[in-house]
């Protein structure tokens, strides 16, 4: 990877992360939104707590509509959108700017399902412009550097949201393989004691949650 | 009447917390021109740095540099000797942007009425003496009272600065004048701080008044620096990473060999 | 054009997909907005165009001639061609340039020259832009989304192609670079233009560094890469001049390159455009361009200024403070739309204040008829056509060989009544066309 300053680097694992934490909680709210026509009951206080973000809201739809579109909420998937693409934006002469349209049409798409009264149907575009913009960004870039930095910043969201939520436990050990196929490829800054941790834990050891959770934050120092 | 000298600078910034990444220009050598000769016999820059040479527009000699490393102290000296012989001066960089006023000279409406109740005569030399009394008999020499950003019509309204302010003051009242006036900085003859001073283009050749002093510069003045106005020629501008204070020490030294 | 019309949204949604924005300040917070695409063309016939393209490339050949011998000769002073205080006392003049010739002797790389046509026909030039002019990426991008969206409009018209200009910009750098590699500089994400910054460095195949990426070492400048740091032969540069070296200029620049000026003066590195480039397109020394090109090339100029008063001469002053109510006067020192007065729009106290003003500093306005320049028809949001002030502004790229108008431009309007177009003070763009024949 000899074409992209550092700052780009670190955007680019930035962009990986951001652009996976819009796509997985679009994804959840969706099917908070489909129970909720059941009347079926959400308890957004512990998804607050196990994410870790404060819980300043009144009921689960003030929930719903802050945590998704409440651009002034900085744990909003309005903000994570905007994060996204502001380090897609950084990163246009990486991506090029088709590559890079796809971010913005995501955005645009999670603008247009705040205005909806049926905010899923825009919704599904997010997650279908953030799966465009894979495809996009899998079939122009062909620097592996360029390409393992932004998968590492994937995996460590997944991983990152997985442990958190405690959802997905099956699929934890090939998301840590994956994480450490990428990171090994990478050439990125990687904190010693956490990725012993990782590969242990890939090797069938069992850590503590809390321990595992702290070296995938932990793993790739940016 | 040929002077010869010896001459000693020495600058110490000192900075409260460790500093790094520190890209400077020093121009704190004294150049050679017609009517000063030069022998650097000694330049030092602590923490050591690979210095770059260059010659700016108005005649000054930059060496540029940097210190990427953790340092809590700056340090350059520079010791020669220098052959000073008025008869020889000629208008060695003249430039038609003397004549104009810059950035710390812009007189204020308060100096403009100052200067419109002087009665000046006509004579290069004699109108800029007059100003020179002028400014002299108004201001008060006050160190510490004005900073190296004061410009000329904060220092006037104060009726208090340094030579800075002296210089400045004169410059923007000799250009409004009508005369072709430059900034100088140097080292005067004797021991202690350094020195700003005045030169007017008059006859083909740049004459030196100190209006701090009120005298017409002798052969014991070393000059440094030239420009319009001090922003031209600080002996040390610098940028570096981190939060501080800093303290300096400067000290200079001129005597008869 | 008719179908073009018919699918003004879907191109407003393909340049929204594009990201085409254009940031502002207001109230001190930044936001970004969609810069507004009208698709009515302005239209510039064949003929038209060869005697502009002729009348601008001769325009900006005279002023990097004028820069050029600013800061080295100074004939025209000395000649007595430009009184010498409209130099000396221009706040664009840069004494630390003195002395300094860039590569191949060009000061002014990429110019934007502002005009608008006389509802006489008559095109005339509005000011010059030699700086960091900025707008080419709107028409640039905007042709490309028009074309997909309406493929007929294009097979119909017979067009100059206008996608050439990220070539044109790489030919440009690299024909001044010193040796290495070809760089946009980018005060950062939060630049009105900062989609164009972007999108420029694509399209030239350069690299986009932002403060901290670049840094000076030996009087060579080097960029930051992971992989290894790499030597830096031009820096097209789209910050001001005084930001752009903490330790020369400005020292609050948290944005500038520490010691470029050393690297500069060294010729180790190419800056588009030069440093000092301000006292070119000072409202006051437009003036003298017509003068110019006579003094530098011995032609006549092909393209006018609009009629312009010096209150500086005696003739002209007079002539200014008896035509004050009918005249629009400039500041000199101001830029962007601002410092622009229209005498009919003065009270009799203002007018009285402004004569008093233009007496006191003379040197510091100028004052011009006022152009009555043609409306052009923009698409509102109900679909209604309604008429507006619009202007050009040509994009004008030099080489050391070479001047080459770019055969397109942007066209900006403005939203609301009125003479001042400019895209900081709101309003929309139009594509240019320029047609073949």
């Amino acid at each position: 990877m000899d074409r992209i300053t550092l700052t780009q680097k670190n955007r680019l694992f930035w962009l990986g992360r951001y652009a996976e934490r819009v796509y997985q909680t679009t994804a959840y709210m969706m099917k908070i939104y489909d129970r909720l026509i059941d009347n079926i009951d959400f308890d957004y206080e512990s998804y607050c707590k196990n994410l870790g973000i404060p819980c300043n809201y009144t009921d689960a739809k003030d929930f719903c509509l802050k945590y998704l579109f409440d651009g002034s909420d900085p744990f909003s998937i309005r903000s994570a959108a905007d994060a996204m693409l502001g380090n897609g934006m950084e990163l246009r002469s990486t991506l090029t700017s088709t590559t890079l349209a796809y971010l913005q049409m995501a955005s645009t798409a999670l603008d247009e399902a705040a205005a909806s009264d049926s905010p899923c149907v825009a919704l599904q575009w997010v997650l279908d412009d953030i799966m465009a913009f894979r495809g996009s960004f899998d079939d122009s870039i062909h620097d592996e550097g360029t390409r393992n930095t932004i998968k590492a910043g994937r995996q460590v969201e997944r991983l990152s949201l997985f442990l958190r939520a405690d959802v997905n436990t099956e699929l934890i050990p090939q998301e840590l393989k994956m994480l450490l196929f990428r990171v090994d490829r990478a050439d990125l800054d990687v904190d010693r004691a956490s990725y012993g941790v990782i590969k242990g834990e890939e090797a069938g050891e069992k850590h503590d949650r809390h321990l595992l959770l702290g070296s995938v934050e932990g793993l790739i120092r940016v | 009447m040929t002077r010869r000298l010896d001459f000693f600078y020495d600058t110490l910034l000192e900075f409260q917390t460790p500093v790094t990444d520190h890209e400077f220009v020093l121009s704190c050598v004294p150049p050679s021109f017609p009517g000063q000769e030069i022998d650097v016999t000694d330049f030092t820059v602590e923490p050591g740095a690979k210095l770059s040479r260059q010659l700016d527009p108005f005649g000054n000699l930059l060496f540029y540099g940097c210190v990427p490393t953790p340092h809590t102290s700056f340090h350059y000296q520079v010791k020669g000797r220098a052959v000073i012989d008025h008869s020889k001066s000629d208008g060695e960089g003249l430039m038609p942007f003397y004549k104009y006023q810059s950035k710390y000279t812009k007189p204020s409406s308060e100096m403009l009425a100052f200067l419109r109740g002087l009665v000046l005569p006509s004579g290069t030399i004699e109108r800029a003496w007059a100003l020179a009394e002028a400014i002299y008999d108004y201001l008060t020499y006050l160190p510490g009272s004005t900073g190296t950003a004061t410009k000329a019509e904060e220092a006037f309204s104060m009726r208090q600065g340094v030579c800075q302010d002296y210089a400045h003051i004169f410059l923007s009242l000799a250009r409004e004048a009508g005369l072709t006036a430059r900034y100088v900085s140097g080292l005067p003859e004797g021991s202690g701080e350094t020195h700003a001073w005045c030169e007017v283009y008059a006859d083909g050749k740049w004459v030196g008044i100190d209006p701090t002093r009120l005298k017409m510069t002798d052969e014991g003045y070393i000059r440094i620096g030239v420009g319009r106005d001090f922003g031209d020629c600080p002996m040390e501008r610098g940028v570096f990473h981190g939060v501080t204070d800093q303290d300096v020490k400067v000290y200079m030294q001129v005597s008869e060999q | 054009m008719d179908d073009l019309i018919r699918h003004k949204d879907q191109i407003n949604r393909h340049l929204q997909r594009y990201g085409v924005k254009f940031g502002i300040y207001k109230n001190g917070e930044f936001r970004e907005q969609f810069f507004p695409f009208d698709p009515i063309p302005r239209v510039i016939t064949a003929e038209e165009w060869d005697s502009l393209e002729k009348g601008l490339a001769q325009r900006v050949k005279a002023l990097n001639l004028f820069l050029k011998d600013i800061y080295g000769e100074k004939k025209i002073i000395n000649d007595g061609v430009v009184p010498e205080e409209f130099v000396y006392r221009s706040p664009g003049y840069m004494a630390e340039c003195e002395g300094i010739v860039p590569a191949g002797g060009i000061y002014s790389h990429i110019s934007g020259i502002d005009l608008v046509k006389g509802k006489n026909g008559t095109w005339y030039i509005l000011e010059d832009n030699l700086r960091i002019p900025s707008g080419a990426s709107y028409p640039l991008i905007a042709r490309m989304l028009c074309r997909r969206c309406s493929p007929a409009t294009f097979q119909e018209n017979h067009l100059l192609d206008n996608r050439n200009y990220g070539d044109l910009l790489r030919k440009t750098m690299d024909s001044v670079n010193t040796g290495g590699l070809n760089v946009v500089f980018t005060p950062g994400r939060y630049n009105a233009a900062y989609f164009e910054h972007s999108y420029l460095a694509e399209k030239a195949g350069a690299k986009l560094a932002e403060p901290g990426d670049l840094y000076v070492k030996d009087e060579c400048v080097y960029m930051r890469l992971a992989g290894g740091d790499q030597r830096v032969g031009a820096i097209y540069r789209r910050v001001s001049d005084e930001y752009m070296d903490p330790v020369a200029f400005e020292p609050s620049s948290l944005i500038g390159v520490p010691n470029l000026m050393s690297a500069y003066r060294a010729g180790n590195v190419a800056v588009l455009n030069a440093f000092g480039n301000g006292v070119a397109d000072d409202k006051g020394i437009y003036y003298f361009v017509p003068k110019m090109i006579k003094y530098y090339l011995g032609e006549e100029p092909i393209l006018h200024n609009a009629e312009t008063y010096l209150p500086f001469y005696e003739e002209d002053r007079k002539y200014v403070l008896d035509h004050l109510e009918t005249l629009v006067v400039k500041d000199v020192a101001e830029a962007g739309g601002y410092g622009v007065v229209f005498g009919d729009k003065m009270s009799e106290e203002e007018l009285a204040r402004m004569k008093e003003t233009i007496q006191a500093e003379p040197r510091r306005f100028i004052a011009q008829e006022v152009v009555d320049f043609e409306d052009m028809p923009i698409v509102m949001e109900d679909g209604s056509v309604e008429e507006h002030k619009a202007d050009l502004r040509a994009f004008v790229l030099s080489t050391p060989d070479d001047t080459f108008v770019w055969p397109s431009g942007l066209t900006r309007f403005s939203r609301t009544s009125g003479f001042i177009v400019n895209s900081s003070q709101g309003g929309g763009f139009k594509d240019t066309w320029i047609e073949s024949r």
